[in-house]
């Protein structure tokens, strides 16, 4: 995922996990569907966030979990289950930063390509593609 | 007493006042080293001051998924985005956590060497210290291998042997662990 241009505004749907802001550029999702329950996903090809980007502490239920899923031309299928979708944010591209390089060996990308600094704090910038491609999840 | 055994007597009382003032005397030309002294479970660390190039409070750190359990997360400084080290764990303590951190005494060591920095969680800061070359000493031999391996001599702090730790070695640790 590249960055948009410097001073370029970026549409970003933002969602939590557990306290954890994270956000995916609206042009890399087809469409959103927000669920009364956690899902069960065998066989369904929908995947929880926390299965493919694993979290070090562990991730109890979804609260509101919703599923996102991938634009056509992004090269994965499937969905992705999200928790506390928020609504859309236009962000100024010049207020995203890199991920420190301790946390993105070369060897090994790392699915977050950028740190969105807001006044209300941070925003993980993942790449939809990257977290949903097939294999193993990060922590295998 | 007879005069020869006073004079005898004085001289003694004179020569042991001149050796205490011997000892009391410092070196005022000693090249002396600033330490960072700080706490990590209850034990004393110091670093060179040379590489620190601040202290911050602990403020919200992020976490960021899927990486390293070595680093707790994030945070911003000054426009920036710096990792946040579990220091802690590094040496092969307990693990610190997000919620630990945010307590009124811990810090956040800002550390720097040639092209790399991070942040180091500790638990609070305790001083600020010039320390001369005297007062650092070899490593104990008995200290815990990993440990040792990170550290290069020791402080007595207050009483306190205090490992000094080489932040060549915990980053070149750093590096390898990420690798």
């Amino acid at each position: 995922m590249t960055p948009a241009a410097p001073g370029q505004p970026l549409a970003i749907l933002v969602f939590r996990i557990m306290t954890t802001r994270l956000g995916i550029d609206a042009r890399q999702i087809a469409r959103t569907t927000r669920l009364p329950a956690p899902p069960a996903t065998a066989g369904t090809g929908l995947h929880y966030f926390h299965e493919r980007v694993p979290f070090a502490m562990a991730v109890e239920t979804y609260q509101a979990p919703a599923i996102l899923y991938p634009a056509t031309g992004l090269g994965v299928t499937g969905g992705l289950i999200v928790d506390q979708l928020e609504q859309l944010q236009t962000l100024d591209s010049r207020s995203i930063r890199r991920l420190p390089r301790w946390l993105n060996p070369p060897h090994r990308p790392h699915p977050c390509w950028g740190i969105a600094m807001q006044d209300d704090g941070l925003i993980l910038l993942m790449d939809l593609a990257k977290v949903l491609c097939p294999g193993p999840s990060l922590s295998q | 007493m007879s005069d020869q055994t006073a004079q005898a007597y004085e001289q003694l009382i004179h020569a042991a006042e001149l050796a205490r003032d011997r000892e009391q005397i410092v070196d005022v030309d000693e090249e002396t080293e600033q330490l960072v002294v700080f706490k990590l479970a209850d034990q004393l660390f110091a670093m060179p001051g040379r590489y620190v190039r601040e202290l911050i409070p602990t403020g919200d750190i992020v976490h960021v998924p899927g990486t390293s359990p070595l680093f707790l997360g994030v945070i911003p400084v000054r426009g920036d985005i710096v990792s946040v080290l579990d220091l802690a764990r590094l040496l092969g303590m307990p693990p610190s956590t997000i919620a630990a951190a945010r307590t009124r005494s811990g810090r956040i060591l800002m550390v720097a060497r040639e092209e790399m920095n991070t942040g180091m969680l500790v638990d609070a800061v305790t001083d600020i210290i010039d320390a001369p070359g005297s007062a650092i000493q070899p490593q104990l031999s008995t200290l815990d291998p990993q440990l040792a391996r990170l550290a290069d001599g020791q402080l007595l702090f207050n009483g306190q042997p205090t490992p000094i730790l080489n932040v060549a070695s915990l980053f070149q640790t750093l590096q390898e662990a990420c690798a």
